[in-house]
């Protein structure tokens, strides 16, 4: 009877373990995140949002008067010149502000031997929330001192969904779909004139479908060939998993190159 | 939250939002969405001078009735503040034994400032309209203008090339006609050969009048056409003039909205400090006092009450107007006029519908991704990812909890009724009644 309670517990264990291997080895706690948009409201960047709106309007004033009676190669000059100021003040303005925070994220990270933050927003569930240390190390008067280590390697990956974007068949198949959707609209502008409104609301829903219909043919394939490359690599280098680029804020493994040369 | 475990997993929201049983809902509201945006981009276009008469007054009208109502909810609520704030001084100086109320003197100057303000920007508003339908009426000159004289060239030239084909048809009989006409004068001919000659001659030009009647028939047809074409293109410009010059006003306005709120908030800041301190010693007094505490949200219910039922009434008598005012023009116009605003209002309403209704979905999928990740013992759960590696994927695990949850009712998931008054009604909060 012992025997027989050992050997169950053996069965127990083998099965966890097989239905887990790498679940059991991996050390949770170094997966913090932030709420970057509570980083936004803070009255520094409120402030320099105010200031940046200013000026956006007062440029765009002076633009409407900059334009007028221009030929429409002046106008695109102008409006090239105007943009390229408005970018100059959005740097001038949040660069600094930036910087602050990206260090800050960065010396409570590092205080807490985190490997990965990542935005709140991708987390459903658990995770280290550093949002008050964050803010509260943001908060404090003078420079933040950036930490000497840099980031452990992470379990976490993640990968440059912009760089993909930009290969050919990325494009041709955004292309593809941006094509079909204009067409479907504007189908559907014609077949709505005139029509009830019961009628328009069938081929509104006519027109949702065949969208539909035209993402599964345009981008699908593309989005489950882009899942398979990111999943190979991830396995390949032993991660959790990979997230974008976009969403993370702090260390992390980068995994784009891999990609983008298993996707070509 | 942090979780317990030793695992990390992910979930495909996409994937669970479209298994989700209020999805269905959810659906139906982006179509409703949808159609709304479709109806205000397929709006007719007004073809003729009438029309675009009526349209132009239509709007001017529906502008001024918005500004009328805008005017009136900003008086209600600094009436309904201003009394709300009037009470709670009295209250206040009954209590602390005071003479005057607090901030009366205060509360007088500030109405002024704000009266002075509202003034100001109702006769720039005014004058903006005025500018915009005197710019109008001359761009549907310009445009009529410009119309009548393609039109009269395309007529000329139509005109020039029917003279010359019947000068040509003239040439090619000349021969045939004369040797006719010669037969004619011959007095020894036949009363036969007379009348052969004449039925041909009359032959003769009935065949090129039927021809010269035809070209002419196709250059009618051709000039209709073409007027048509001229037409809708000085309504799509009329349109489009019309459009970029109500951006422009709604621009100005907003920006001298804001010139006037920033003057304003500054101005009202200075009294507004003064009133502050002044309520600051008297309310930390108050508010150790439960009777005078329940006195003050009494007060504030109160106000708050009749404001929102102002509103309500107010916003339906609005609405009514402009249904009115679009049926009246579409009568006087022949065609249906489309009220931007109220659609934008509607599609607005349905969005803010459709986002209560993602984010309740939303709260349940994370109340069970916790469920599912603290039975599966993980600790954090990703809900957005680009490729899994050896994470844990309980998507399927939180389809079946959500599935196997209490079916919700059509009432309890919606947040409003679509027809009732938005949940944006702004709420009454006199300035510095209370700290």
């Amino acid at each position: 009877m012992h025997i027989r309670f050992i050997s169950a517990i053996a069965v127990a264990i083998v099965a966890a373990l097989a239905l887990a291997p790498q679940a059991l080895a991996v050390d949770i706690n170094d997966i913090g995140f932030v709420d970057q948009s509570a980083i936004g409201a803070l009255p520094a960047f409120a402030s320099a949002q105010v200031q940046f709106s200013q000026f956006r309007d007062q440029t765009a004033r002076d633009f409407q008067a900059a334009i007028k009676g221009k030929s429409q190669a002046d106008q695109q000059r102008i409006y090239g010149d105007f943009n390229q100021k408005l970018a100059a003040k959005q740097h001038e303005l949040f660069d600094p502000l930036l910087s602050r925070a990206q260090t800050a994220i960065a010396l409570v990270a590092a205080q807490k031997s985190m490997s990965v933050v990542v935005d709140k927003q991708i987390v459903i569930y658990g995770g280290q929330d550093i949002t008050k240390d964050v803010l509260s190390t943001i908060g404090q008067s003078g420079v933040i001192v950036p930490p000497v280590n840099t980031p452990p390697p992470s379990e976490v990956g993640y990968v440059d969904q912009t760089q993909i974007d930009q290969l050919p068949k990325a494009k041709a198949a955004a292309q593809a779909f941006a094509q079909a959707r204009q067409q479907l609209g504007q189908q559907m502008q014609t077949q709505m004139a005139g029509k009830s409104q019961s009628d328009q609301a069938t081929i509104v829903a006519q027109f949702n479908a065949k969208l539909k219909d035209e993402q599964k043919k345009d981008i699908q394939p593309l989005n489950d060939e882009i899942e398979k490359a990111v999943s190979d690599v991830a396995r390949k280098h032993k991660l959790l998993l990979v997230i974008d680029q976009a969403d993370r804020v702090y260390g992390g493994t980068d995994v784009t190159a891999d990609v983008l040369s298993s996707l070509k | 939250m942090i979780g317990h475990g030793n695992a990390a997993g992910y979930i495909d929201m996409d994937k669970i939002i479209d298994s989700h049983p209020l999805h269905v809902e959810l659906d139906q509201l982006q179509a409703q969405i949808t159609l709304l945006n479709g109806q205000a981009q397929n709006a007719p276009v007004p073809q003729t001078d009438a029309q675009r008469q009526a349209q132009a007054q239509m709007e001017e009208q529906l502008a001024a009735a918005d500004q009328l109502f805008q005017q009136e909810m900003t008086q209600r609520r600094m009436y309904y503040g201003q009394r709300e704030a009037a009470a709670i001084a009295a209250l206040q100086a009954h209590t602390t034994g005071q003479a005057t109320p607090i901030g009366q003197q205060l509360g007088a100057q500030a109405q002024k400032i704000q009266q002075d303000a509202l003034k100001a920007y109702g006769d720039y508003q005014k004058q903006l309209f005025t500018a915009d339908g005197q710019h109008l009426q001359a761009v549907a000159r310009q445009l009529q203008q410009e119309t009548g004289l393609k039109l009269a060239a395309r007529r000329a030239q139509l005109e020039r090339q029917e003279t010359d084909y019947q000068i040509q048809l003239a040439r090619q009989s000349q021969t045939q006609r004369l040797n006719l006409k010669t037969q004619l004068e011959d007095l020894n001919i036949s009363q036969d050969q007379r009348q052969q000659a004449e039925s041909q001659l009359a032959n003769i030009e009935t065949r090129e009048e039927a021809l010269i009647n035809s070209l002419k028939a196709r250059d009618n047809a051709d000039l209709k056409s073409y007027q048509e074409s001229l037409q809708r293109d000085a309504a799509t410009r009329y349109n489009a003039a019309r459009v970029s010059m109500m951006n422009d006003t709604n621009d100005k306005l907003k920006a001298r909205q804001k010139q006037m709120n920033d003057q304003l908030r500054t101005q009202l800041a200075g009294l507004g400090t003064q009133y502050q301190q002044q309520v600051a010693n008297a309310n930390a007094q108050l508010e150790k006092d439960p009777k005078t505490r329940a006195e003050l949200d009494k007060i504030h219910a109160e106000n708050q009450a009749q404001y929102s039922a102002e509103f309500t009434k107010a916003l339906a008598a609005y609405q009514q107007t402009r249904k009115q005012l679009v049926a009246k023009y579409s009568a006087i116009g022949h065609m249906q006029f489309i009220d931007d605003a109220a659609l934008a209002d509607e599609a607005q309403q349905l969005s803010a519908q459709r986002r209560d209704l993602y984010s309740k979905i939303i709260d349940q999928v994370q109340a069970q991704v916790g469920e599912v990740a603290r039975e599966r013992g993980v600790a954090i759960v990703f809900s957005s990812i680009r490729g899994a590696g050896h994470a844990v994927d309980l998507t399927d695990q939180v389809i079946k909890a959500i599935a196997a949850l209490p079916s919700p009712s059509p009432e309890s998931s919606q947040s409003s009724d679509t027809n009732s008054v938005p949940s944006s009604t702004p709420s009454l909060e006199p300035s510095g009644s209370r700290s």
